[in-house]
């Protein structure tokens, strides 16, 4: 088409009209209502009012994904022109430039205008170098570093300059005046005159233009168009990180779109293989009925929005299921199947309950859905941004409850469902989709018990939130018992001393004695849930030890034991509670003696220190009966003792255990049945402050 | 069972006066005693102090049994009745009851307890809120208060103990143990 001779540029201009230009381009390009509602909503002069409670990048994706959609006829025509590529990238790079601009110079509320108007004021360079692909590489390459160099050679070698291009595309697609003028306002200003937004808006364009140029984005070789004010500097400098890193990551994203339509095609996919071969909406009807998974009502909404589009000959169809959740789960059925969430869809709601309203119980009824309704939805509009036809709604009614709809983009004249039809098919997705509804809510119920049941199953074995609830129960047990129990020793020692019978005063004795031992047990089981708080301080080993040994002496020699305590070090200390030392001491050396009790044992105390980890290893060690590995398995057990009742409580491992946990220590038992058990305590040896000298 | 020689001491927790103001008016004559021969300690005679405080119209209901009084609060009323009984069997002590914080709060005002046995987990409030305001009324300020509870947590003895509380005792008890407490807070032999 182009012809390029000694280094001129050569365009269609020499033998073509500017018009006729125009219209090879326009030839792809029809109304879009939908991306025309997105820039209206966006661009309008008051766009805080709209746009406040959607968010910035959901619109800014959504505009993208809507002009992408229109654009890919040019796409498709260029193949994979580099240059076109390039433009794309420098576009999102603007966009993101003008909005990153207007919310540093606080002006949020223009950010999505910002973006539309960056973003899609590249669409004439973008048509004019999908027809002409060769020359207009050849035309960048030699005029970008020239201020208005390139329109200037776009005019001169193609006959057409892409801000007229944009301009004609854009009034095609059917956006606004305002927006045109304040896309292409650097270059035609009419309209913008008194209105201070559109002027704030085509200074932060061509501002981030310059900037993104200033950044290499986009283009090859940057020089710059114009001198920067020092603000302007200061300003880019600022947002040049996000800047930076844009000739990467913009591909990237898109890539990343792209791998994202992708996924939610695979998720379609996977959600439903069925796909519907009839023609006539009868047997549509029926093999939908017979087909189609009742168990999810996603799964349902695909199936419907198959159907749809096959029934109602329509290029798109979107199924949705409503419900009193916020956001309704929806399946685009077109040139790509996908899911799509339709969040704080008010008017949508509002339609269908206007529907419920006005609906005769017999007959279904088709609705069309006015713009507004597509541009107060964000996924809407994306979903049916290329769609030229009006849509139509039609209600999916269950027993006088709206539970969904399909959305479709209307072909009257391919349309072949009858009236009667229609009912058919709204009948057959409304059983489906109640059926779904019905399952899912099941199934919903049965999660939510699952779900409890889990949470109790996690605080039941949860060690530290299983004595959190022993330490509760055992103080509420202590208050419960200890009042009877006190109303049982008192009562028993005042009968017993006015009583004179020796053997009444004894039997009283006993009463009160077995009461408190009752209190007791509920004490320790409160003492092992709920320690007190150690009081550590440094103990020499060999002072402590001495100071036991005595006491369990009366106990080695009735058991016929010897207690051989191998430790002489006065170095080796340890910092903690020196009470519940005593009490871990005890309650380890009574367990020993017991297990020594049957035979001529001997009980060895030991200690080495792990220098490494300030820490230091007792061990006491016995040559008793030992335990078999289900009873170690259970040593620390509260209540847990293999010993015949009434020889103990078996509180006094579990307990020791505890003590030396809540002390910053470890303890572990090694043994093996008939032949001995040995405790190792790893005790802290140094104060917190101290450790790691 | 009844005193007939008191100590300045006394005379002072009997007439809720300061044990100075008693010594000023033995002093000056108004209170009609004597000193211990052999030494500077004096003693006042029943029926001088009775006539001192019809004088000066001193109720003489704090005199009249010479008992002293004890206030048992406890919900479960099965304490309360043991408690009741057995002091009552001592015969040194006058008792009323009450089962609230509330009650405890009337009973002290109307009966002005020299001691009063506490429950610490009451129906309204906890013992510690009680020993708090009685402690806050300069005339309850010799009352001896023993906090008895079922549960004997080291942090709330400590928080006990600053509220007011003069000792405390854990059930189930010793019943020797809880009048040998009362009987050396009180000074009875």
């Amino acid at each position: 088409m182009l012809a390029l001779s000694g280094g001129e540029v050569a365009g269609p201009s020499r033998n073509t009209s500017p018009e006729k230009l125009l219209a090879a381009i326009l030839r792809h390009v029809g109304p879009a209502p939908a991306l025309a509602g997105l820039v209206d909503v966006v661009c309008a002069p008051r766009p805080a009012q709209h746009c406040g409670a959607v968010d910035l990048d959901r619109i800014c994706d959504a505009i993208t994904r809507a002009a992408d959609a229109l654009l890919y006829p040019f796409y498709k025509l260029a193949g994979s022109e580099r240059y076109l590529n390039e433009i794309r990238v420098r576009a999102r790079a603007t966009g993101l430039s003008a909005r990153a601009i207007l919310a540093e110079r606080g002006e949020a509320a223009l950010a999505p205008a910002g973006f539309a108007c960056g973003y899609l004021r590249r669409v004439g360079q973008i048509a004019l170098c999908a027809h002409f692909p060769k020359a207009y590489a050849r035309l960048m390459g030699q005029s970008a570093s020239t201020p208005g160099g390139v329109l200037a050679a776009e005019r001169n070698a193609l006959g057409l300059d892409h801000v007229i291009a944009g301009n004609r595309i854009a009034a095609t697609w059917g956006l606004s005046a305002r927006f045109r003028g304040i896309a292409w306002g650097a270059h035609d200003a009419t309209g913008t005159v008194n209105d201070p937004d559109a002027h704030t808006l085509s200074y932060v364009l061509e501002l981030a233009d310059a900037l993104v140029r200033r950044a290499g984005i986009g283009i090859p070789d940057y020089t710059p168009l114009r001198a920067f004010t020092p603000e302007e500097t200061e300003l880019g400098n600022r947002i040049a990180p996000s800047l930076h890193g844009t000739p990467g990551e913009v591909p990237q994203r898109i890539a990343d779109e792209e791998h994202g339509d992708a996924s939610r095609n695979a998720t379609v996919a996977d959600v439903s293989a069925v796909r519907f071969t009839a023609t006539d909406p009868r047997s549509l009807a029926e093999q939908f009925l017979d087909q189609a998974d009742t168990s999810d009502t996603f799964a349902v909404c695909v199936a419907i929005a198959r159907v749809a589009q096959i029934a109602f000959n329509a290029s798109t169809a979107i199924a949705f299921a409503a419900g009193a959740d916020q956001d309704w789960p929806a399946c685009v059925a077109g040139v790509h199947e996908r899911r799509i969430t339709l969040a704080e869809c008010d008017t949508l709601r509002a339609m269908l309950a206007d529907c419920s309203a006005d609906r005769t119980a017999s007959s279904p009824c088709l609705h069309e859905v006015p713009h507004a309704v597509l541009r107060t939805n964000v996924e809407l509009a994306e979903a049916l941004a290329h769609e030229t036809n009006t849509c139509q709604l039609l209600p999916i009614a269950r027993q006088g409850e709206m539970i969904g709809g399909v959305l479709f983009a209307d072909n009257a004249s391919a349309n072949r469902a009858t009236h009667q039809d229609v009912q058919l098919l709204v009948a057959a997705f409304g059983a489906a989709l109640s059926a779904a509804r019905r399952a899912q809510d099941q199934q919903r119920t049965i999660d939510t018990l699952a779900a409890s049941n889990q949470a109790t199953t996690d605080t039941a074995s949860d060690p530290s939130q299983r004595l959190q609830l022993l330490a509760a129960m055992a103080a509420g047990a202590a208050h419960e018992l200890n009042n009877p129990l006190a109303v049982i020793t008192g009562r028993a020692q005042m009968l017993r001393n006015a009583s004179h019978d020796e053997s009444t005063r004894k039997a009283l004795g006993v009463i009160s004695e077995h009461a408190h031992r009752a209190s007791e047990i509920v004490s320790e089981l409160l003492a092992y849930a709920k320690p007190a708080a150690p009081q550590p301080a440094s103990v020499t080993l060999v002072r402590c030890l001495d100071r036991l040994r005595q006491r369990w002496q009366r106990d080695a020699v009735k058991s016929a034991t010897q207690i051989d305590v191998r430790i002489s070090d006065h170095a080796f200390a340890v910092f903690v509670d020196p009470e519940q030392l005593d009490t871990v001491m005890d309650a380890v050396m009574s367990n020993a003696l017991i297990a020594c009790s049957q035979r001529d044992g001997r009980v060895i105390i030991n200690s080495f220190s792990q220098p490494s980890d300030d820490t230091l290893v007792v061990s006491i060690g016995d040559n008793g009966c030992g335990m078999s590995p289900e009873v170690l398995a259970h040593a620390f057990d509260p209540f847990f003792s293999h010993r015949p009742a009434g020889r103990g409580r078996g509180l006094g491992l579990s307990r020791a255990a505890r003590l030396v946990e809540i002390n910053g220590g470890r303890m572990w038992i090694d043994s093996t049945e008939d032949s001995g058990t040995t405790v190792h305590l790893a005790l802290p040896a140094r104060a917190p402050e101290d450790r790691g000298r | 069972m009844l005193k007939s020689v008191y100590t300045t001491g006394e005379v002072a927790q009997i007439c809720k006066v300061s044990q100075q103001t008693v010594i000023r008016c033995f002093d000056s004559g108004r209170l009609k005693g004597f000193r211990v021969p052999g030494s500077r300690f004096r003693r006042i005679p029943r029926d001088s102090l009775v006539t001192f405080m019809k004088e000066n119209e001193i109720p003489l209901d704090h005199l009249a049994s010479g008992r002293k009084r004890v206030l048992v609060v406890d919900d479960d009323q099965a304490i309360v009745d043991m408690f009741s009984e057995l002091l009552e069997r001592d015969g040194r002590f006058e008792v009323r009851t009450a089962s609230t914080g509330y009650d405890a709060g009337m009973a002290t005002q109307q009966f002005h307890p020299d001691v009063m046995l506490l429950d610490f987990k009451l129906p309204d409030v906890n013992g510690n809120i009680v020993c708090r305001t009685i402690r806050n009324q300069p005339e309850f300020e010799h009352m001896k208060i023993i906090i008895i509870s079922g549960v004997a947590d080291p942090d709330e003895i400590a928080e006990l103990k600053s509220a007011g509380a003069d000792d405390f005792i854990r059930k189930p008890f010793e019943i020797e143990h809880v009048i040998n407490r009362m009987s050396e807070m009180l000074n009875l032999n």
